[in-house]
């Protein structure tokens, strides 16, 4: 379990411009995805609907092997087995 | 909902001076204490929903966003985009070097790009999975 919202990972990626790159906000029926370019070109679509719901881990970790970010996964969602 | 066989394509399919798009995704899903943890493998998008209703609802409208995000909002060469998004991310069509220099040329050809067998990552390699499929008609 990890305390990381939407709107926190929605932050973090502001931070990490021009690496990442916000593209658009798409709405449709209810849903809100934010659009981003990743650092290999790539667009990866984040859900954005509930900004205030806790981010799922392994749908965090997806995003950030999409945008090319693998190696923040460790640093947000650290092994418990490796921690002190 | 039933577990069906995996089921990734998109078709390319010229009509009559317009182009179909038709694709199928699969939805691989992974029950969590607050919702369900999803993933859309060859599309390689993720996502997070509540109920199963609800991820029904987004694995919809997020696989039309990807193809959203080349026909609609690529200003130049949107399908060329796309198809080559496609070979990027694995899928295949039959004569597949041709099938992409003819559509990357502007020569639109009828395609069956279909994903490779798992394209994503452990965590969701054990998940359950449904199948649904698509169309759109682009001008």
């Amino acid at each position: 379990m990890n305390n990381y919202t939407t709107a926190f990972f929605i932050e973090l990626l502001e931070d990490l411009r021009p690496q990442v790159q916000y593209l658009r906000t798409q709405r449709e029926e209810g849903i809100t995805v934010m659009v981003y370019q990743g650092a290999y070109g790539n667009a990866i679509f984040i859900d954005t609907t509930d900004l205030e719901d806790e981010i799922d881990e392994d749908v965090a970790k997806g995003y950030l092997r999409e945008l090319g970010l693998n190696n923040l996964i460790d640093n947000l969602f650290p092994d418990p087995s490796k921690l002190n | 909902m039933s577990k069906t066989e995996p089921k990734v394509f998109v078709k390319i399919i010229p009509e009559n001076g317009s182009i179909t798009i038709n694709y199928g995704f699969q939805v691989l899903y992974k029950q969590k204490q607050s919702g369900i943890s999803c993933y859309l493998p060859g599309l390689n998008i993720y996502f997070f929903a509540k109920n199963e209703e609800t991820m029904q609802k987004k694995a919809k409208l997020m696989s039309r966003f990807y193809f959203d995000h080349f026909m609609e909002f690529t200003e130049k060469q949107g399908l060329k985009k796309l198809v080559l998004d496609l070979n990027k991310k694995g899928f295949k069509a039959a004569n597949n070097m041709t099938t992409i220099h003819s559509l990357i040329n502007n020569r639109i050809v009828k395609a069956n790009f279909k994903a490779p067998a798992f394209t994503g990552h452990e965590d969701f390699q054990t998940a359950s999975a449904i199948s649904q499929e698509a169309k759109f008609a682009v001008a």
